[in-house]
């Protein structure tokens, strides 16, 4: 979301609020420079919006009911409120928005280790996270707990420094897809999060390829001496790979199964006569593929495999292959 | 432009709303607050569209009956104590906190950046990692917060709950309470709730447990587990050994090393263990129970001679 994405007049509303109490409670008057940059306006916006204040009311037959006063002098904004001295309670989304943001990053562990005892105390963000729990009712750590880390923990932490520093990076990686485990060389371009897993985007050496790689599924990291060989290119595909071209399969599959359809990107899913569904999914790879087959169990069957999966067999042959594993020895 | 007309129009009814010693009537608002349309219809229906923008906002806008009005007419004001914000006293290290919190960690749609504007902090980039934003996740947490009864409909069944918490683990968010019906504590997955929730009335209606509640474990062999307990022995192989490190407790680990890693696992739901085991195809076996090995030999062996499963 770019910061000049449209603004609704309820938002709007809230803003130019927000703009006049932060304002009036600056004893020298506010810089224009500075409410610009808090506020993500251009000079001209911030006018338009100051303007806006000095009318309300303006044209009333109740001049005392005017709720704010708005003077520009040179590089200063002063504000004077007769009204909406305080802000608006937080509303639940802005509250849980704001709990969810400080959960994340708080380590209730380190916070109730260090609650009384010698030691710092807890830090300012749950200091913070207290206080904003007190306002809104909850307990703090108790209410919400978020499980994210924002910068993707040390793995994401350890590639990004190798991205500032251009340095290549080698990992071992289980190909989920492929089941195959290799350590692999990458020339690292971004860290990024989707659908709150983390992710890499860079040129693998093997196969000579731009690839993303999970960061969940990296061990022995490694941030090589050797410099990066291929620069990112204008714009990173998220994507791992692009549905059009990924193999298919075409399942039939009894009611229990339907969260097959939830969990997994499916290109049609049409319910039959028979209270089954023929969904039609894009596939990572054979591996993957036969992973769900032998969850669903007998239940599913293949109605169309593209070739490069596998044959109809599939999944017996999975199943085959496990079972040898349970041979007499 | 509208827009500006709008706001205007908006400020100024909250401006004579906001503290009224007594309700106004809406024949007032309208000779007071300049831009309502002078046609009583086309009048009647901006003003329902201000009223519900308000309430949009979270403005508690009270109805009530006019003082001494007679007969009984309904008036509308906000009241200060329901409006204004209370000063949680944030120390400025700790507001910055928060603006680093909120800059690193949030919902799209630019709450967390109204909350910070109105504690007086205030970031205007977009969170680095973005949380997803269950549509129904503002309804739990107004139950949670406001200690209110929800309802909702899950599994085929109708739910009464004492919503407690909520936990966003591995991407997906989950919420925790008392299931009135069932008599008995419950953890659901947000995105399996069917239609949305209800937050019912009144507020305070229940009281937290005294001990915490328990994080949620999304054991897959435990998770939402009926039967009996059963410990399980299971071998991984070392090329996958790492990934399982990061699902099983410390304490589940017997031996770790070149010849793969074994594992003791309480299992209460078998078909969620037998699920999660297949994951790792045949990179993965039970050791023991021998009843356990079974149950996965007979599961196989359906899938291979699917003949004689019938």
């Amino acid at each position: 979301m770019s910061p000049k994405a449209r603004i609704t007049a309820a938002g709007r509303l809230q803003r130019l609020l927000a703009i006049l109490q932060w304002s009036a409670q600056q004893p020298d008057g506010a810089l224009v420079s500075e409410l610009c940059e808090r506020f993500g306006l251009s000079q001209a916006e911030l006018v338009k919006e100051l303007d806006l204040a000095n009318m309300i009311n303006a044209d009333s037959p109740f001049y005392d009911e005017m709720p704010f006063e708005v003077f520009l002098e040179e590089d200063r904004v002063f504000v004077r409120l007769f009204s909406f001295r305080r802000p608006m309670r937080l509303t639940p989304a802005e509250g849980l928005a704001l709990v969810a943001a400080a959960d994340s990053l708080v380590d209730a562990d380190a916070d109730a280790a260090t609650d009384g005892d010698d030691g710092d105390g807890p830090g300012p963000l749950a200091r913070a996270l207290r206080k904003l729990a007190d306002l809104l009712g909850i307990e703090p750590g108790q209410a919400v707990d978020v499980a994210l880390d924002p910068d993707g923990g040390e793995p994401g932490r350890q590639l990004r420094q190798a991205i500032a520093e251009d340095r290549q990076v080698s990992f071992v990686y289980w190909t989920y897809g492929r089941d195959a485990v290799a350590r692999r060389t990458v020339d690292p371009w971004e860290v990024f999060s989707e659908h709150s897993a983390w992710y890499l985007a860079g040129w693998a050496h093997d196969p000579g390829a731009a690839r993303n790689f999970r960061l969940d599924r990296m061990q022995e990291l490694v941030i090589e001496d050797a410099a990066r060989t291929e620069g990112a290119p204008a714009s990173l595909d998220r994507s791992a790979r692009t549905v059009d071209e990924a193999p298919r399969v075409v399942l039939d599959l009894p009611p229990w199964a339907w969260w097959v359809a939830e969990a997994h990107p499916v290109i049609s899913a049409e319910p039959m006569d028979d209270q089954r569904m023929r969904v039609t999914l894009a596939v990572a790879g054979s591996s993957w593929l036969e992973r769900l087959l032998l969850r669903l169990g007998p239940g599913a069957t293949i109605v169309e495999i593209d070739e490069e999966l596998g044959g109809p067999d599939l999944a017996a042959r999975a199943a085959a292959r496990v079972l040898a594993r349970y041979q007499p020895r | 432009m509208a827009a500006v007309e709008k706001i205007e129009r908006l400020l100024s009814l909250m401006n004579a709303l906001l503290g009224a010693p007594r309700a106004i009537s809406a024949d007032d608002l309208r000779s007071r607050v300049p831009g309502y349309p002078d046609e009583d219809a086309s009048f009647k229906r901006a003003f329902e569209r201000d009223k519900d923008e308000l309430r949009d906002m979270g403005v508690p806008l009270l109805v009530e009956t006019i003082a001494g009005s007679d007969p009984p007419l309904l008036g509308y004001r906000i009241r200060i104590q329901d409006y204004e914000l209370r000063d949680p006293g944030l120390e400025p290290d700790e507001l910055e906190a928060l603006n680093l919190a909120a800059a690193a960690t949030g919902f799209a749609g630019g709450a967390g950046q109204r909350a910070l504007f109105k504690l007086g902090g205030g970031t205007s980039s977009a969170p680095q990692a973005e949380l997803p934003a269950d549509p129904d996740l503002v309804a739990a947490f107004t139950g949670v917060a406001e200690r209110r009864v929800i309802t909702f409909r899950y599994r085929d069944t109708d739910r009464e709950v004492h919503p407690y918490r909520l936990e966003f683990v591995r991407g997906r968010w989950y919420l925790n309470g008392f299931d009135r019906v069932r008599g008995d504590d419950r953890w659901y997955r947000m995105g399996r709730i069917e239609g949305a929730i209800e937050v019912t009335d009144p507020p305070g209606a229940f009281d937290r447990p005294e001990e915490a509640v328990p994080g949620l474990q999304l054991d897959p062999w435990a998770l939402g587990g009926q039967s009996d307990p059963v410990d399980a022995t299971v071998w991984f192989d070392p090329e996958v050994a790492h990934s399982v490190r990061t699902e099983v407790p410390p304490t589940a680990i017997r031996t770790d090393g070149p010849e793969g890693l074994v594992v003791d696992l309480t299992v209460t739901n078998r078909d969620g263990f037998r699920s999660w085991l297949l994951t790792f195809l045949d990179r993965a076996e039970v050791l023991a129970p021998e009843e356990l090995r079974q149950d996965l030999v007979d599961w196989l062996t359906r899938l291979v001679e699917p003949d004689v499963a019938s």
